[in-house]
This record gives C-alpha cells, sequence and structure tokens, in this order.
C-alpha cells in the first residue's frame, strides 16, 4: 500500500497540531503546533535539551506523542499501525549526526545496503546508488570505505544513503555537528541543491552562522516551546 | 531516483527472491560472526538430541516389545532340575532331570486349556546365551524352561495359577507379568529420559539466546540503520531464527549417527527376547528430534529477539 504523501502544495507536507511529549515527568515538548509546506526548507533551532530531536524522532516513529497529532501528508503518525511504520520511513530521508555508516563497507555498500535488503535488482540498484553519488559528488570514492573518507565526505555518504530512494522528505539531526565550519557550509550547500529538486527538507540544529548565512525558515525551540517561526528567520537566543 | 509503484506480479516475485536469498546471506554472516560458539552450541545440542533421541528409540522398542509380548498366548515355566545325587553317575543324574521334565510335560498336555509344550534344555539356554553374550565362565545358573502355549489368552491366568502349584516348578512368567514390568521400566525411562532432555533443552536455548544476544549486540548499528531506512521488521528478525533453526539442523545430522548405534544395539538385545524390533524408529525419532532442535533454536533466537531486539 502506498502512504499518502501530499503531490501539491496544498496540504501540508508535515503538521504538528498542539503536541506534547513527556518523557516520565520531564516535559519535552509543550503543546507544539506548526505546518512545513510540499519543498519548504526548515532549520529546526534550539538549545540541547530544546526538544528539536524529538520533534524528529516524533516524524519518524521513534516516539509517539503524548498528546496532540504529528501528520506526515495524510498520515497521523501516532494512528500508524506498526508494520507499515517501515514504509513510512522508506519515504523519508533520515541524516544523522554521527554518520551512522556501516564501517569495513564501500561508500557504495553503505549506499546499497538498504535497496538489498529491499529486494531491489542489481541493475536498478547500481542506477540508483550511482545517481545518490553524482548527487552528492562521491562518484569517484564509491569504492573508499568511510575510515578511508572524511568526515565531510562520510556525511556526504549518509546522505547519498538517505536519498537513494527518492524520499519526498529529508530529515537531518544535527547533520554538521560533527563538521568544521567550511565542511559544514558544503554540508548544508548540499542539502540545499537536493531541496531544489522538490524534496521537503528539515534540519535540526544549533549551528547559528550556518543558519544566518542559508536565511531560510527557522522555527526556533526552548524548554520544549516553540518560541519563534519566522521565514527567511535567523537563529534567536 | 523515484519509486516504481507499479510492479508487476513477477517484479513482485523477482524482490520476494532476492529478499529470500538476502536474508540466507545475512544468516550466513551471523553464523561466520559466530564464531566457534556455533561449535558449542550444535555439540551441545547434539548431545541432547542423542540423549532424547536415544530414550526415544528405547521407549519404542519397548513399547514394540510390550505389544508382541501382550499379544503373545504363552507362558514359561521354570523348573529346577533334582538335585544332583552323588550316589548316582552323571548319566544317570541327567536322566533323572530327563524324567522329571518328561513327567511335567505330560502333566501339563494333559489341561484342557493347553494346546503345545515345547521345552527349552537350561543347556540350549546356556548355549544361546553364551553365543551372544560373553558370560564368565561359571556353572550354568538357568532352569529348563517349558514353553506353554494356550488355546485362548482368556484362560491364559488360570493355566498360569495351576502351573505354579506343580511339583518343580519355581517360576511362571507369562505376558501379563512381563508386560506389566515393561511398563514400569518404559515409565522409569520415560521420565529419566524426558527430565533429562528438558533440563538440557533449557541449557541449550540459554546457550543459543546469549549467543544471538551477543549478535545483536554486534549488530546494534547495523539493525538502527536498517530501522531508519524503512527495512521491515521480520528482515532484521529472520536471519537470527534461520540461525537457530540451522544449528538444530546441524545438531539433528550429527546426532543420527550415535542414534543409529543406539538402534542397532536395540535391535539385538530384543531379538534376544525374540520381540521384533520397532519397525522404523529411527524415521519417527529423526522427526521429533528435528521438531525438539527447531524448537530450542529457533526458541532461543526469540526469546533473545524478543527481549533484546527492538525493531
Amino acid at each position: 500500500m502506498a502512504l499518502p504523501f501530499p503531490q501539491s502544495s496544498s496540504l501540508p507536507m508535515i503538521r504538528f497540531d498542539n503536541v506534547t511529549k513527556l518523557y516520565g515527568s520531564h516535559l519535552a515538548l509543550n503543546q507544539v503546533s506548526f505546518d512545513i509546506a510540499l519543498g519548504e526548507f526548515v532549520f529546526l533551532v534550539g538549545a540541547s535539551g530544546a526538544g528539536k530531536s524529538t520533534i524528529l524522532k516524533l516524524l519518524y516513529r521513534e516516539e509517539t506523542a503524548t498528546s496532540g497529532q504529528v501528520y506526515v501528508g495524510r498520515i497521523d503518525v501516532a494512528a500508524l499501525p506498526s508494520h507499515q511504520v517501515p514504509k513510512l520511513r522508506r519515504r523519508m530521508g533520515i541524516v544523522f549526526q554521527d554518520f551512522k555508516l556501516l564501517p569495513g563497507q564501500s561508500a557504495y555498500d553503505n549506499v546499497a545496503y538498504v535497496l538489498r535488503a529491499l529486494g531491489i535488482s542489481t541493475q536498478e540498484i547500481a542506477r540508483r546508488v550511482e545517481g545518490a553519488l553524482k548527487v552528492v559528488g562521491l562518484i569517484d570514492k564509491a569504492e573508499a570505505c568511510p575510515e578511508e573518507l572524511s568526515g565531510g565526505e562520510q556525511q556526504r555518504v549518509g546522505i547519498a544513503r538517505a536519498i537513494v530512494n527518492g524520499p519526498s522528505l529529508l530529515i537531518a539531526d544535527e547533520p554538521t555537528g560533527n563538521l568544521d565550519p567550511e565542511t559544514s557550509l558544503d554540508i548544508m550547500y548540499l542539502l540545499e541543491q537536493i531541496n531544489r529538486r522538490g524534496t521537503t527538507v528539515l534540519i535540526s540544529t544549533h549551528d547559528r552562522p550556518l543558519v544566518d548565512r542559508l536565511a531560510k525558515r527557522v522555527i526556533t525551540l526552548r524548554n520544549g516551546q516553540l518560541v519563534q517561526d519566522v521565514a527567511q528567520g535567523s537563529y534567536q537566543n | 531516483m523515484t519509486n516504481n509503484p507499479l510492479l508487476s506480479s513477477a517484479d513482485l516475485l523477482a524482490t520476494e527472491c532476492r529478499v529470500a536469498v538476502r536474508l540466507l546471506i545475512e544468516t550466513v554472516k551471523g553464523l561466520r560472526r559466530s564464531g566457534w560458539m556455533n561449535a558449542v552450541i550444535i555439540v551441545t545440542l547434539a548431545s541432547i538430541l542423542t540423549i532424547f533421541g536415544s530414550f526415544a528409540v528405547i521407549i519404542l522398542n519397548l513399547q514394540q516389545l510390550i505389544r508382541s509380548v501382550g499379544a503373545g498366548v504363552e507362558i514359561s515355566v521354570y523348573v529346577d532340575p533334582p538335585k544332583y545325587s552323588p550316589m548316582f553317575t552323571t548319566s544317570e543324574n541327567q536322566g533323572r532331570e530327563t524324567r522329571q521334565l518328561k513327567q511335567l510335560e505330560a502333566q501339563i498336555l494333559k489341561l484342557p486349556a493347553v494346546q503345545d509344550v515345547h521345552l527349552e534344555s537350561r543347556q540350549a539356554s546356556w548355549a544361546s546365551m553364551r553365543n551372544q553374550y560373553d558370560a564368565i565362565d561359571i556353572d550354568n545358573p538357568l532352569p529348563n524352561t517349558l514353553h506353554v502355549k494356550v488355546i485362548d489368552q482368556a484362560l491364559i491366568d488360570a493355566t498360569a495359577e495351576t502351573l505354579e502349584r506343580m511339583p518343580g516348578v519355581v517360576k511362571v512368567n507369562y505376558a501379563k507379568t512381563v508386560v506389566n514390568k515393561l511398563k514400569d521400566v518404559t515409565r522409569i525411562v520415560t521420565g529419566v529420559g524426558g527430565s533429562l532432555t528438558l533440563i538440557l533443552a533449557i541449557l541449550t536455548m540459554f546457550i543459543i539466546s546469549n549467543t544471538i544476544h551477543l549478535l545483536i549486540e554486534a549488530r546494534t548499528r547495523e539493525i538502527e540503520i536498517l530501522r531508519m531506512m524503512g527495512v521491515g521488521n521480520w528482515y532484521i528478525r529472520l536471519p537470527f531464527f534461520f540461525q537457530g533453526g540451522a544449528y538444530g539442523f546441524c545438531a539433528v545430522m550429527i546426532a543420527l549417527l550415535p542414534l543409529s548405534v543406539v538402534q542397532h544395539y536395540c535391535g539385538q538385545l530384543f531379538g534376544y527376547f525374540q520381540a521384533e524390533s520397532a519397525s522404523s524408529p529411527l524415521t519417527l525419532v529423526t522427526t521429533l528430534m528435528l521438531l525438539v532442535s527447531l524448537g530450542v533454536g529457533v526458541g532461543g533466537a526469540a526469546v533473545s529477539t524478543h527481549r533484546f531486539l527492538k525493531v
């Protein structure tokens, strides 16, 4: 069954409707509401513990909201049956701060790994993986293992893996957290380039210079509350 | 880079086949990662199966013996030879013994329920036993035996009572008493075998579960990536189950060897008791062993994936 992702800008790609999340007695999110439209590029900013990662985890159903609704397209994420969660995740690309690459496996194999698990044919895998590696500019290093790549290159492999399935939504959790400023900027430009191809991009970060430089929509969280949502914004304390 | 939602049934089948191949590859990888623990698990499981299988073979043969003995209409009458007197020569003593047996045989044949009497001399019994077993070199301790056949099984109890009271008769054995004894033995064998198998099965499940747990720990990163990228839960779980199943299968193959030896000796032993050995207990026992081993192997994997694998 194909999951109903929005095809036009009339329906938001992401909707948080009065979402609260409690971890025990700790309030991680407090009545957060916002919409992200199809094709938008949005920064989610805030200090550590502000609730950025919780929002991302609610999106890919690693966690469920204590109250309120989280929608991805028409899907009420919390109401999705467990066996449908992998299908939801296949329609998203997820990029991690620590890259989460498999050591000892080439960049090609890292990107192809999940496609193989999904039973996609070798020819189709080659077509998709080469395409993704071209997008991130690593086609020449397809055979290199993560240990032989710089931090920036490793994150590019992570991004190639996230986009290899042609996702409608790309979620990146602190994608530049382990990178130097110059490499971080390159990664952001790469994500912006992917966004220009039509993929909705949501990035959690606390990298102020990058956010200010790209001048995209910025949602600011503080102690689990949404305190600011500004189009073409900047990082506010 | 878009997904193609319009897959034909042939494409879907091809996809399923590729997934199956990947699952087998992942299973083999898991086995390679487990290293020497594979040998520990398989040998332990094979030992359990050998114990379980041996008890099962013995029980099946005993049941066959009970059936064959229970259906019999024969009473074994054990007769003590007359005391050898130094006043007579050896041949005279033997003559006394033969006369005693002939008299008894004639007396028994007069009983209305008796159809036939057949003598098995103690010398013949002793020779037969020594032929099959390495008996130590002692004087023949066996009595003479008269095999008495009754007309109807319903008359066997009354006839046995009459025979027991006859002069020279030391003991009477027939189906009912033997069957009861055999049933007691079967109960003990079943109890001991069942308990041993159960204890060892739990132990092996524990070892398998721990090995799978270590594998899950070693694959945490890989599993997390698979989960986040939308790979189905069963794709992640199944290789662990297959690995448990592979342990079971290998263990059965190993256990078949000692088991065939047990069956060979059972055949010899039950042949001595003139009972047919159970027709093909190995087929039944192998099937039972496969079920037990798959249960233990897959069960061990299931315990670990349930407890430690968050998908």
